[in-house]
């Protein structure tokens, strides 16, 4: 029972900050029509903000993660104006684009930080919560409750309020968009920095119960890949489900298989493309 | 009158370069890397004229790998028999996959190669048949060609093996220059212009789709067959993701669909990084920051821009 209840935790902990990254890299193709490779290290950046907040400026914790959404979501406004707004519908060129950036982005910290894994405590380290006789550490509650409160922000504002319809608007034809007076401009960077902060805040909130290296933003890429075709492309509730979902099956699969267990999401990732490419909750 | 002359001289300096170069091993090395990535770029090329973008193109490579050093070091095969074995049976694999995933278009199919890369390197990280994460040390260079009488070659030798390698990707890229001048490469670049078109036409559009995706395995598992006696080891992250990324980049600096654009793209692959070597930890920052630049003021690759001044200029 209790290795049940540890394993039901360690996946919800994990499928959540899958579904912050796949969030932002779905809100940024629908709007944009870019796959971001550099989606990742916009994660990393968030983990480091956190890292350098904390452990150098002495900066509450819970203030760093601010810090780190503020941050990475300005990094999303440069990024967006000076690099990809150019290659707006530009399928190919946009994602050499972003590999080109991965690539700078993870130099960049490897010149600054190094290749080392560093890895630091948060003030809930050490604390853990009793849940049916399973202890579970505060850290992962707390992380799945700000990635929960998270992505219910972003679903109401992207579902109730003026600018989320303007968002939907243009994912669905930006054309359209445009003649009904939107500006397609202003809604790209917003998308933009929205999905970026949102991919910085999942690596702000994992940076202190894994480890923070240049190189951490490789895997939840390949993982958010893999949940925005299981949920669909373009859907907000497909993506929170397709999260929880592959969580839940790495941690078993891992459990049982070992590292042959994350061949598993790459199976189902191909048996969606070929057999229900709209995903669980798209539209075709 | 003025290229055939041209094309020659290019043609006798490559036969002479060993000697040019004095056999220095490391203008040698950094000639047979530039052929290695000429030929599998100008694979991807023709996968990418179709429309179709395979980030997955480096697994095929490491099947070609794979094959070959099995077959050489487990069963004694002749290494010529062996690397025309990675050839076939990256081909095979290529026209399985390619027969259920080539009507896929855009970004899912990207995705799905991706996947199949990422499973193929699982696999064999985890299979100990295949010397798993470690890898297989000490391939045996390709088997000596001994014929009584006439001549005996050893390709323990790197000049040797040099013309392997030279004489294969000229062959590879005799083929594709052909391609891409003839009908053929009209009716691939048709396919990504427009493929309902194009099968109003009548043109069996997935027979030429999988014709490009099945002749660029075959190159890439000829390369990963060659690749390994080069290096002596192979392991299962030696044909990784940033290996297709390199080939799709190299395609992109180059342009897509154009004559020269494997030639320009993989002198760009091979030499930014060589040129700013002594830039040390900087050198992949500079690697970066000039493939955005060339995206910004080149964005149909340098041959795709030469190509279309060169129309202007005739009109």
């Amino acid at each position: 029972m209790e290795i049940i209840i540890q394993l039901a935790i360690n996946a919800m902990t994990l499928g959540l900050t899958y579904v912050l990254v796949a969030l932002g890299l779905t809100i940024i193709f629908s709007i944009m029509g870019i796959i971001n490779f550099a989606h990742g290290e916009i994660y990393m950046l968030g983990a480091f903000v956190v890292y350098v907040v904390v452990t150098s400026l002495h900066i509450n914790f819970l203030l760093g993660l601010l810090i780190a959404i503020l941050v990475t979501g300005t990094f999303g406004i440069i990024f967006e104006r000076v690099l990809f707004r150019r290659f707006r519908g530009e399928q190919l060129n946009g994602l050499v684009l972003s590999l080109g950036l991965s690539i700078l982005l993870q130099n960049v910290a490897l010149l600054i930080w190094g290749g080392d894994e560093r890895s630091f405590a948060s003030p809930f380290r050490g604390q853990s919560l009793s849940f049916l006789g399973a202890s579970i550490p505060m850290e992962r509650v707390m992380a799945m409750g700000l990635s929960i409160l998270m992505l219910i922000s972003v679903y109401y504002f992207i579902k109730r309020t003026k600018i989320g319809q303007a968002m939907r608007a243009v994912a669905q034809s930006s054309e359209a968009a445009a003649l009904q007076g939107i500006r397609i401009n202003n809604i790209s960077l917003l998308s933009f920095s929205i999905g970026c902060a949102l991919a910085g805040l999942a690596g702000a909130l994992l940076a202190p119960i894994f480890y923070v290296s240049p190189y951490v933003g490789g895997m939840p890429v390949l993982k958010a890949f893999i949940v925005i075709v299981l949920g669909g492309l373009g859907s907000i509730s497909g993506a929170f489900v397709g999260g929880i979902l592959l969580g839940v099956i790495d941690s078993i699969c891992l459990f049982f298989l070992g590292t042959l267990g994350n061949i598993t999401g790459f199976i189902i990732l191909i048996l969606f493309i070929l057999f229900k490419p709209e995903g669980l909750f798209g539209y075709k | 009158m003025k290229r055939p002359i041209i094309f020659s001289i290019l043609l006798a300096s490559l036969f002479v370069y060993p000697f040019i170069v004095n056999q220095d091993s490391f203008f040698l090395h950094t000639m047979i890397y530039f052929l290695f990535f000429m030929v599998l770029g100008a694979g991807l090329n023709l996968i990418m004229t179709t429309g179709q973008l395979s980030i997955g193109h480096a697994a095929f490579m490491c099947i070609g790998a794979y094959t070959c050093v099995t077959l050489v070091m487990k069963y004694q095969w002749s290494f010529w028999l062996g690397w025309v074995a990675a050839g076939s049976v990256s081909g095979i694999m290529a026209w399985i996959l390619g027969r259920i995933t080539l009507r896929i278009k855009g970004v899912f199919f990207a995705i799905l190669t991706f996947a199949f890369g990422e499973i193929v390197r699982m696999i064999l990280v985890n299979v100990t048949y295949f010397g798993g994460p470690n890898g297989i040390m000490g391939i045996p260079p390709p088997t000596r060609i001994n014929i009584p009488g006439l001549f005996r070659v050893s390709f323990e030798n790197k000049t040797h093996f040099y013309y392997i390698v030279l004489v294969f990707s000229l062959i590879c890229m005799t083929i594709y220059f052909r391609l891409t001048k003839s009908q053929i490469g009209k009716v691939l670049k048709s396919i990504s212009k427009a493929d309902l078109l194009a099968q109003c036409c009548g043109i069996n559009i997935m027979k030429y789709k999988l014709f490009a995706f099945v002749l660029a395995s075959v190159w890439a598992g000829m390369i990963g067959g060659l690749y390994a006696p080069y290096f002596t080891f192979i392991s299962p992250y030696s044909f990784t993701f940033m290996e297709s990324i390199d080939f799709i980049i190299l395609n992109v600096v180059g342009g897509v669909g154009t004559l020269s654009g494997p030639i320009f793209g993989a002198l760009f692959l091979i030499g930014i990084p060589e040129i700013f070597r002594f830039a040390k930890e900087y050198e992949l920052i500079i690697y970066a920051i000039s493939l955005i630049l060339v995206l910004f003021f080149v964005p149909r690759g340098i041959a795709g821009t030469i190509e279309l001044k060169r129309r202007k200029n005739s009109m």
